[in-house]
């Protein structure tokens, strides 16, 4: 049993490297085919990652009467800064707030009309935070409106990256879309040309597989060495495309690692690694016995 | 040993090839199937190797029952059958030597088995000395021996023969002959069809006549005539 095991894997193999051209441009389609599709599933799976980051995070501004002095503001800032779930704040004020509002509208000329029109500076100053949770919303907001402060406030404004996530999210169904499509597409055609090339190395081998026949060699002994060959196939198309994988994230990590770290890119790569390994080798083989298993369906008669 | 039961195989085209053949084969017995081009010499070993069934009848080859025989059956049934023919269907990227371990390969054997019985089988046909040939380098007369030693090489019961000797000349075929009739006194039946009159007639042993599908003689010192 063993030893016939090891023969048709032998044989198996064989064929794969008989016909080595072939082979290799199965080999080659199943790594597309497979690449794609991964990277589909990966990239769902980043954009879904960052969502839910960018989610977590709010903007808060605050807006000050005209009026309020500076220190108040920079006590208020340092206030703030205490909170634990506040990242960061960053102070605006009010001549900075008219700079980038100038810089932001200089081809406006209306605006820029309107602007020199009121004379002074109707910008109000500001102080923008950042925060880990949506919950700090209610307790900023609170403490400013509230506590000591509350005479020199103007409003407390928050978005929830609201654009940003729809954006994304309308991006990434499009790409989803896409590369699902596409991917099925590649698919069908790397079953298509594996089973191309079993049936050929079922041609190539008709007169032998006729004399095995003749000869008393079971249904299982004639057909292994094709599912064999197919699985091998399947396989380094598999290993290929995890390698491809794997050759795209540490080019990523070593350049523009800053932008990658920060939408989690890397560390999902890392988190994912086995579980990716696991769809494409998987997928390969799934793909390889499919093809030889239809393949020598129709055409062994066995 | 084998008994062809009222045997008729009618061909799609009806094309009548054997019509109500009934005869046995003993146990290592020597049985020459003789006729023209046409007259069901083929059609009757192919049905006993299973290749085609019988369109009536009963082929019963010792404990088995071929016609109602299962499908999965099938491989370990031909292993009792060892078959020649004549176009030898050697496979020609690989040597002799390769040609019979082949058989012994399919029948699960292991390698330190095949590196022992295949030059043994390869001694008693007389080739031992090509055994690294291709079969492209060989003779005629060599090729139809290697494969003899791929037929015999796992003891079969029966040696089936179609026209093993329809390319050789008249000096390889009288050895060819010889061989048959060796595997013959080894103990293991042969079923020799040919239209070849000077071999059947050195043979001596039982000759079965066809003509049209039907047997029209079976004596056991049979010489060929019609």
């Amino acid at each position: 049993m063993l030893t016939n095991f090891f023969r048709v894997f032998k044989l198996g193999w064989q064929e794969v490297l008989r016909n080595i051209g072939i082979s290799l441009g199965t080999v080659f389609i199943m790594l597309i085919a497979l690449s794609l599709l991964a990277g589909t599933l990966f990239l769902r799976g980043i954009t879904e990652n960052l969502i839910g980051t960018l989610k977590e995070k709010v903007d808060i501004s605050v807006y000050f009467n005209l009026s309020t002095k500076e220190d108040d503001i920079l006590k208020v800032k340092d206030k703030l800064d205490n909170f634990p779930e506040v990242e960061e704040v960053d102070y605006i004020s009010r001549e900075e707030a008219l700079k980038l509002f100038k810089e932001k509208h200089k081809d406006d000329s209306k605006i820029m009309e309107a602007l020199t029109e009121i004379g002074n500076n109707p910008l109000p100053a500001s102080l923008n935070l950042r925060a880990s949770s949506a919950n700090t919303y209610a307790a900023v907001s609170d403490f400013l409106k509230k506590g000591e402060f509350k005479s020199s406030i103007d409003k407390v404004n928050y978005k929830q990256n609201k654009l940003i996530i729809e954006k994304l999210f309308s991006i990434s169904n499009l790409i989803e879309k896409g590369g699902l499509g596409i991917g099925f597409l590649l698919i069908f055609i790397a079953v298509a040309v594996t089973f191309n090339t079993i049936r050929l190395t079922i041609y190539s081998r008709r007169k032998e597989i006729e004399i095995m026949k003749l000869i008393g060699a079971t249904d299982w002994f004639i057909r292994g060495p094709f599912l064999v060959q197919g699985i091998v196939l399947g396989l380094f198309g598999g290993i290929l495309s995890f390698i491809l994988f794997y050759g795209v994230n540490i080019l990523f990590a070593s350049q523009g690692s800053e932008i990658f770290a920060e939408i989690g890119f890397l560390n999902f790569f890392e988190k994912n690694v086995l579980l990716l390994l696991l769809i494409q080798l998987g997928g390969g083989v799934f793909l390889g016995i499919i093809s030889s298993f239809f393949a020598s369906q129709k055409y062994l008669k066995v | 040993m084998i008994y062809f039961d009222n045997i008729t195989k009618i061909y799609p085209d009806n094309c009548v090839a054997l019509s109500n053949v009934t005869f046995s084969v003993a146990k290592g017995e020597f049985i020459s199937i003789v006729g023209r081009s046409g007259a069901g010499k083929s059609t009757l070993l192919r049905l006993l190797l299973a290749e085609e069934e019988p369109t009536k009848g009963n082929l019963v080859f010792e404990d088995i029952n071929i016609t109602k025989m299962s499908q999965n059956y099938l491989p370990y049934y031909r292993r009792r059958i060892g078959m020649v023919y004549q176009d030898y269907k050697l496979l020609s990227q690989k040597t002799v030597f390769e040609n019979v371990a082949f058989a012994l390969e399919i029948f699960g054997k292991n390698d330190s088995e095949i590196r022992r019985t295949v030059p043994q089988a390869l001694e008693l046909v007389g080739i031992l000395d090509k055994a690294n040939n291709l079969p492209g380098q060989l003779s005629g007369g060599e090729q139809q021996r290697a494969v003899m030693a791929r037929a015999i090489i796992s003891q079969p019961r029966v040696l089936l023969a179609d026209e093993p000797t329809g390319d050789l000349d008249v000096y390889t075929t009288k050895e060819i002959i010889k061989l048959f009739l060796k595997v013959n006194r080894l103990g293991t039946a042969v079923i020799l069809a040919t239209h070849n009159r000077e071999v059947v007639n050195t043979i001596q042993k039982r000759v079965i006549v066809l003509d049209r599908g039907k047997v029209i003689r079976d004596e056991q010192k049979g010489r060929y005539y019609l």
